[in-house]
Order: C-alpha cells, then structure tokens, then sequence
C-alpha cells in the first residue's frame, strides 16, 4: 500500500463552512439532515426538459452580492458557493478577512468537476455567435475560484485547485492537510464547489447514471443517482496552533489517500480493488487500525454497480468490524454534489464526531443482500464516533479517502 | 520541502520545439521555436495569427493500444507519458501498480470534447449528449487515461491551477517519491491548442499585447536517487529542493538556496499555460546545467525547483 504521506504535525479542522439543498448554515444543514429531510425537487434555474431526471438538489433562493466581497463583476455561480463557504469556514475558526496584514500565511486548496459551468454555457453561445466573450471564458475556468479567494481573503499563502471528479472534495480537503503538514502555508482553506448546469447533467444523464426515478443508496431497489449543487470547505491548522489561540476542533485530519483504478472511465473494477486500496492506505497514512473505526460516511451513489462494490471494499478492508459500525450516505437528503461531494462529506463525518450522532442514509427503502452492512436507515442515531472515514469515487477511476480523529 | 532529493530519469516532451529530447534539442541549438499562425483552426476570424503548436503530432504512434476517441489534450499527455516511460528505460514489471503514480497538471483540460458536448446539447438537446465525449471532457480525463494505458492504481491526481498547474503537479509528484510513498511518479502537465481558448484570449486583448498562445506535454519521470542507482540507470538531473509559496519565486528560491543562480529560457516558444513550468524545467534539463532553480510567478502563488546535473 502506498503511503501519500506520514502525518507528523496533526493537523485539525478548526472551522467549516457549507453551501447546500438543506441550507448554508452548518447547524440547519445538521438538524434537517439528521431528521432525514431530503432537498431535493424540480430544477428551477434552467430547463431539465430532456434530462433522465428534472429533480436536483438544487440551492433555492440564491442571492450573492459582488459588493459583499469587495468584486465589482458577479462570479461564476460554482465561485459564488465556494466564496461564501470558504468565508463561512474562516468565520467559524475565527479569522477575520482580509488576511494579508497578518503574520499567518493562509493557502488554498479548491475543488471542483465542473468549475464555471454557468458561464461555460454562456460562453458557448457566444463563440457560436460569432462574439466570444473572453470575460465568461475567463469566469468558467477552474482557477477562477482559488484566484478569487486569494484575491477576497487577502490570502499571502499559495492557492491551488485539484479535480478528480467526484472525489475532488475529499482530496482537497486531504492535500490541504499536506500542505499544512509540509509547511507550504501555517492555514489552508480546503474544500470543494460545483453547481447544476445543462450540459453535465446531459452527460450524466447519457451515462445513465442518473435514475429516472429517486435515489435509493445501498438499496435493492436503487437505480441511479441524483446530482445537487452547493460547496464546502474546511480550515486546516496545525494543532499547536489550534490550541494556542484556543480555537474549536472540529477532528484531526489523521490521514488520506487517493488512487485510481486504472481499468475504465467508467466502470468500477472488478472485485473494488481501487476503493479496497484506497481506504487501506488511508488508514495506513493515517495508522489507525480498522478495529478503531467507528463512523464509515460512503459515497453511495445509488448506482447499481456503485454500492455493492463499496461495500466490497469497506468489508475487505475492515473485515469483521465493517458489520459493527454504522454506515450512511448522504446523498439521499442532498443528492451528488459533485466536486463538492467528499467535502460536504467529509464535513459531515466531522460534524458526527463532535455531535456524537450519526447522519442516516436518507430514502433507503429495501435491504439489498450485496449490501448488508448497518446503512442507517432514514433517522439519524446517536454514536460514540471517535474515529470516521469519508469515502469518496469518481469518473475516471478516482478514489480518495479521509481519515478523521476526535481530539480529547 | 522535499524529504529526499528526487532522480528525473525521462523526459517525455512534445511542445513548439518538437516532440522528443533530440528534436527539442536540436531547436535549441537553432534558437528557433514553431511559432506559426494557428492551423489547427481557422484563426483568420481573430485579429492575431501566432500561436506555438507541436509540429508533426500523430497521436497514433504513441498509444499501446487503439483509441475510439481521444481529445486532443488526453492524446498529447498520453504521447509525453509514452516518451517518458521509454527515456526512462522503466521496468514495468517489478513495480507493482499500486506504487506507480500520475501526477498531472492542467489549466484548461480537454476543451475540444467540451465545446462538442455542449455544442451538441445546446443545438439538439439533453438527449442528444455522447457518454464517451462526456466521459473525455472531465479535465481528469488525460491523467485516468494514462492510468489505464499504464496501469497506475496509485496516486493520480489533476492539479487545474492555472497557470500554477503544472507546478503544482510536479511539486506533488516529487514530494511522493521523495516520502518513499511510490517507486516512480510521471509528473507534468499538457495544455492542448483550441479554438475556444484563441477566442477567449482575443476578445480579451490578450493576443494583441503579445501574449503568444503554446501547447505542450511534458512528463518526467520521477523516481528515488537510490532506486536509480540500484538499476543502473541514467539520471538526467536530480531535483534537490521544490517548494511553492505565495511569494515570489525569487524570494522563495532565496530562503532555501540564495546561491543558486535563477534559469532563464533561451528560447521564445510562447506561453504553455498549465504545461510552462514543467516545460521550463524540461528545457533547462536538456540544455544542460549544473545547478539552477527554475521559477515561475502566477496569480496564485509562486513555484521553484532546483535542478543539479547528474555527477
């Protein structure tokens, strides 16, 4: 097993921030996820007509003022979540922006599958014009959003964005925690964005990864999944440096791991050997033995392929312990964020750390005999969570795992 | 930051300058660049016509295997992975899958099979979307492809930072060979020449102020300096530090090595975008050195690797 890297300095989650279908404020996304709300309902923003589909977990009610982030034009949308769930997340661990005038170097870790999917549309129409309109291309590439967050937070550290599709959350939040370890900055704010746009769901939906029905995680019934949109991010900080200035922890970043399969774009492979791996060498970055997991937040697509090869995995790797411990996905309450989705997650498995109670697997319906692990069921359950994982998988054969620690 | 120094032992290099180490150097001799107006497009519509291309690229001759479809970018990136591997002289098979790695970087990703997915759904419909086009747009799309050519089930991560992406993504990759975390890393970058990005960079006034649009792919290989010498193999040049910053390169060269004199280009090839920084250190490897860091500055943050020549 490969070891990305040794954790040396632990490095915590000190403040979090969430754009999402249940809310953008972290204590409302936690009581309606808990009590098994779903966001999910008709696109709004654009016509779904066509899609396998026309239900999302979409952001209602959207309102971003430029102004608010001293920005004289409008973001992408996917920038506009990032921005507020990066300054959310800043808000909560107690800095203040702008942050170039301090003596602590902030970085930046940004995710996404996406970027500007907004504005890459628009773009489109305009090159097909005949006017091309280099200030939407501008807007909808992927470094659009890490240039904003320095430029709005005044960041004096270096920003960067890493994309892997679906697992891009959970890898940034995990680099994130790298680049802390490695000295690269003393804070990073990591996480991941996307937001709901024509052309992705098309492919999703060709792909048939999309269900022309509801989402059903781990369920025998399950025939796809469902995309949402939304953002979040984290801030990483050593814990000396947590401690010293009496800052809250949410969990250490004990470790992480990324892979890939290296079989197909879009198949899992066979017998889960990617995901088998992955987690494995989480818990080896992390030194954690499978015996001291307690919380397991899965990617649980509600694909058919998808959720009994995850649960392969997680019972290869952990063996007899994968059937004592509670595993859910969230995906039922606030559908498949995308590049946000092993953020939100892995923010989510923070969050049951710290509130000692576990998110269920919302829209579960029958038991499935190739998943038959404890999923959750619909109403979120009381834990004693010292130890979580937040799984993540993605187009391409990507991987990537989080391994998160309470601190007593 | 690096834990150990890290062996480059292949380049695979396909740029304005030429594909491969011979015919880049041999450019460099020249002091010429293939800096020609756009033919993989009709750039008369813009008020500039000078971009950087590689010249004579056949995707064919660098795949193990036939292709359905490959976007210009994944098809570049998989000819530098193809050169690379065999510069290197790698023996595949004593390395088991899970500790090779794929560290790639890229600012704009495959924007040919974009603007044909999106095209195709804004003309004919949601229903009209091609899976495979769609699977070939995500910007991770080269990196996994090269997994699966290569069979790589180790790290294998995108960076999409601009400018910064290549850095970043050779940053990472010597930083998993120099923790012992992989026994070998092709770290590098691709920006692919498109129409959309001319467009774009037109309208901005970009290609008027002199800005001159490249596409390149480069892959090296990375592997540790002791695993090197245990297989008798040949070391282009030894990355000793790597770092990046949000201060500028000079000064960050200067915190971990004020004596090392800062690399210029000797060439104009134009602008590389999320494949310049590999591209840069690629070049200064071949025109030979003997100690040197090489930087680059970006909106995001600053990038230095300092090279030394192989003793």
């Amino acid at each position: 097993m490969q070891r990305i890297s040794v954790m040396a300095q632990p490095v915590v989650i000190t403040g979090v921030g969430l754009v999402s279908p249940l809310g953008c404020d972290v204590g409302e996304f936690w009581r309606r996820l808990i009590a098994g709300e779903r966001g999910l309902s008709r696109i709004e923003r654009f016509d779904p007509t066509g899609l396998r589909n026309e239900r999302a977990g979409e952001v209602k009610s959207w309102v971003f003022e430029a102004a608010d982030f001293g920005l004289d034009s409008v973001p992408s949308l996917a920038s506009q979540f990032a921005l507020v769930a990066a300054a959310h997340a800043l808000l909560d661990a107690g800095y203040s922006w702008p942050l170039d005038s301090g003596a602590v170097r902030v970085g930046a870790v940004a995710s996404t599958n996406f970027a500007g999917a907004d504005y890459w549309e628009q773009f489109l129409r305009s090159l097909a014009a005949g006017d091309p309109k280099g200030q939407l291309f501008a807007g909808a590439v992927f470094d659009e959003t890490p240039r904003l967050m320095r430029k709005v937070f005044g960041l004096r550290g270096p920003a960067g964005l890493i994309s892997i599709a679906c697992s891009s959350g959970a890898a940034a939040i995990g680099l994130g925690a790298d680049w802390v370890r490695w000295g690269l900055c003393d804070v990073a704010v990591a996480g991941g964005h996307d937001c709901l746009a024509p052309s992705p769901l098309a492919g999703l939906s060709a792909l048939h990864t999309i269900t022309a029905d509801d989402i059903h995680p781990f369920s025998a019934n399950r025939s796809g999944t469902i995309f949402g949109e939304g953002a979040a991010y984290v801030v990483l900080e050593s814990l000396d440096a947590a401690l010293e200035r009496g800052a809250k922890i949410y969990a250490e970043v004990a470790g992480w791991a990324q892979n890939n399969n290296g079989y197909h774009m879009t198949a899992p492979d066979p017998g889960a050997e990617g995901m088998t791996q992955v987690i494995a060498a989480c818990l080896a970055n992390a030194a954690i033995s499978p015996d001291e997991v307690d919380y397991i937040n899965a990617h649980g697509t509600g694909t058919q392929p998808h959720d009994p090869a995850e649960t392969l995995a997680i019972k290869n790797v952990l063996g007899k312990r994968a059937y004592e411990i509670p595993v859910s996905s969230i995906k039922g309450a606030i559908g498949h964020l995308m590049g946000a989705a092993g953020a939100i997650e892995t923010v989510a498995a923070s969050l049951a750390i710290v509130r000692g109670i576990v998110p269920p697997t919302a829209s579960y319906t029958l038991p499935d005999p190739e998943c038959d692990l404890d999923y959750v069921p619909n109403v979120g359950r009381p834990a004693d969570v010292r130890v979580a994982l937040s799984i993540s998988a993605g187009i391409g054969g990507s991987n990537a795992c989080v391994a998160l620690r309470r601190v007593e | 930051m690096l834990a150990a120094p890290v062996a480059v032992t292949g380049i695979g290099i396909l740029s304005p300058l030429g594909i491969g180490r011979e015919a880049t150097a041999e450019a460099l001799a020249s002091g010429r660049a293939n800096i020609e107006p756009p033919t993989l497009f009709d750039a008369s519509l813009y008020g500039t016509q000078r971009a950087g291309e590689v010249p004579g690229f056949a995707p064919k001759a660098f795949v193990e295997t036939p292709k359905t479809y490959l976007d210009r970018c994944t098809a570049l990136t998989l000819a530098a992975c193809y050169l690379a591997v065999r510069d290197a002289n790698l023996p595949w098979a004593e390395s088991a899958p899970v500790r090779r790695s794929i560290s790639h970087g890229t600012a704009f990703g495959c924007l040919d099979s974009m603007v044909a997915l999106t095209s195709r759904v804004q003309s004919s419909g949601a229903r009209s979307a091609s899976p495979i086009i769609f699977s070939h747009s995500f910007i991770n799309a080269p990196a996994s492809l090269a997994a699966i050519e290569y069979s790589v089930r180790g790290p294998a991560p995108t960076f999409a930072s601009g400018d910064l992406a290549g850095a970043e993504a050779l940053v990472y990759g010597a930083s998993l060979v120099a923790s012992g975390a992989v026994d070998f890393c092709l770290a590098g970058g691709t920006e692919a020449l498109s129409e959309p990005l001319y467009a774009a960079l037109d309208d901005a006034g970009r290609l008027a102020a002199g800005l001159t649009p490249a596409e390149a792919a480069v892959m090296l290989v990375l592997e540790p300096v002791k695993a090197v010498g245990d297989r008798g193999a040949r070391i282009l040049a030894t990355i000793s530090a790597a770092a990046l910053a949000g201060e500028a390169s000079e000064e960050l060269v200067a915190i971990g090595a004020s004596d090392v004199p800062l690399w210029s280009a000797p060439v104009d090839w134009g602008h590389a975008f999320g494949a310049e920084f590999p591209l840069r250190v690629s070049v200064a490897i071949i025109t030979g050195l003997e100690r040197a860091a090489v930087t680059m500055d970006t909106e995001l943050g600053a990038a230095a690797v300092v090279l030394e020549a192989t003793r």
